[in-house]
């Protein structure tokens, strides 16, 4: 196991190796590599070969970053102090900061955040907009802000999370040792459940965010049809079971599937908005810490009184 | 040696450049024991990346302070994967340009009062 994560370390480090220069990497990229590999040999305790990569990231970026520089630019001499340089100063701040940021980013959208699956049941209220509406309270057009504050009530989610054992996959999932009650699983649930009308139709979206996309699509349904089990008693007792439309007043229109793709982390919003942040804060950075060198030794010391 | 490659020119030296001059004052050695002998003499304050190290070494073999070396130490030491390094005439005359100008600021220190008899930090 060791020794494969040696194997895969010095793997990634040769293939970091292609930030060099061409003529650096093909002069000094094998003996880097072996000097690498002997230190990823000799770091394998514990959580060593991470620390080493956490050593070895900055020392690749701003190495990388000064090769280019020594190739574009004269040879850098032997004292040579790149902090002194505006120029320089800047593009090594803004190279650095830009990679080390967006390094974050990727790291986070595909080792760190947790995915989530969104599955999405529909069920039409025709009756709601036809007849039951006269019974809402003012200020609700077509009731439809109640019905969707129904849907996340108590009333609608508790059987939910019976038929499901909610209160035992959630708290398996959060390693508890005191189990979940009924209370805690509500909020729980209640958080992961977006509801919405389709604009100008009676259709009303339920929307349920999870890990697990089956468990997703499951409480997506058994909503839907917890809703429409209380609907079609509530209408009963008030109304004739048909509607002008000759269709059930309330049913279930579209059934909710588990999701191909996770929603979260949106992965190409991350890269391409991760991307821009990070090269606008590494530039800021960049003019910032460029300025500041720029400045400092010009910087007139103040005149001595007497 | 012109003018500007004279030793005293050519300092101060940055660190990772002294200290590696330093590990090759005593024979030459491959990057790996370069590496270790600079965290050793630093009681590992100093912490060189390959990429610090041999950028380090590239500036040095362009300045002909340091050169290849096709001799090795010992058959039975020896790894032919490595390349191994050694310093030259002029490196060692910089290490010691570098070394008597730290003497000199030691120097100062010491008679200032900043360190003790045993080299203590005075508090």
């Amino acid at each position: 196991m060791k020794t494969h994560a040696v194997d895969y370390s010095v793997r990634a480090y040769k293939a970091f190796l292609r930030l060099y220069p061409k003529s650096h990497r093909l002069t000094f990229g094998p003996w880097m590599t072996q000097l690498f590999q002997d230190m990823a040999r000799s770091e394998t305790h514990g959580s060593g070969l991470a620390l080493l990569w956490l050593r070895t990231i900055p020392d690749l970026l701003k190495n990388a970053f000064i090769e280019h520089l020594n190739n574009a630019n004269t040879p850098i001499a032997m004292n040579f102090n790149w902090s002194k340089n505006p120029r320089s100063a800047f593009l090594t701040t803004a190279i650095t900061v830009s990679a080390a940021l967006f390094s974050i980013i990727v790291l986070a959208t595909f080792w760190i955040l947790p995915v989530k699956y969104a599955s999405l049941a529909r069920f039409e209220n025709r009756q709601l907009l036809a007849t039951y509406t006269t019974n809402m309270p003012d200020g609700d057009a077509g009731g439809i802000s109640s019905q969707l504050e129904i849907i996340k009530s108590q009333a609608i989610l508790s059987p939910v999370i019976q038929d499901l054992n909610l209160e035992d996959v959630y708290t398996k999932r959060m390693n508890r040792d005191r189990p979940l009650t009924p209370a805690e699983t509500y909020l729980l649930l209640s958080k992961q459940i977006k509801v919405q009308q389709t604009r100008g139709t009676s259709l009303i979206e339920v929307w349920v965010y999870d890990s697990d996309k089956t468990l997703a699509a499951h409480i997506a349904n058994q909503i839907a049809e917890a809703y429409l089990d209380q609907a079609q008693k509530r209408i009963a007792a008030s109304t004739p079971n048909r509607t002008q439309y000759g269709e059930p007043p309330v049913f279930i229109r579209d059934y909710a599937k588990p999701g191909l793709r996770p929603v979260s982390p949106n992965i190409p919003f991350n890269l391409v908005f991760g991307f821009l942040g990070s090269l606008i804060i590494g530039v800021a950075l960049g003019i910032l810490v460029a300025t500041a060198v720029w400045l400092w030794p010009r910087i007139p010391t103040a005149p001595r009184n007497g | 040696m012109n003018a500007t490659n004279e030793p005293q020119h050519q300092v101060p030296l940055t660190p990772a450049v002294f200290h590696v001059l330093l590990a090759l004052t005593n024979g030459e050695r491959h990057g790996y024991a370069i590496m270790r002998e600079v965290g050793e003499n630093t009681d590992g304050a100093v912490k060189m990346g390959p990429g610090t190290l041999y950028g380090t070494i590239k500036r040095l073999l362009a300045a002909r302070l340091i050169e290849e070396s096709d001799e090795r130490p010992d058959p039975e030491m020896d790894d032919q994967r490595r390349r191994y390094y050694r310093l030259t005439a002029e490196g060692r005359l910089v290490a010691r340009a570098e070394a008597e100008r730290y003497a000199s600021t030691a120097r100062i220190v010491k008679a200032k009062g900043l360190l003790g008899e045993t080299g203590g930090v005075v508090s």
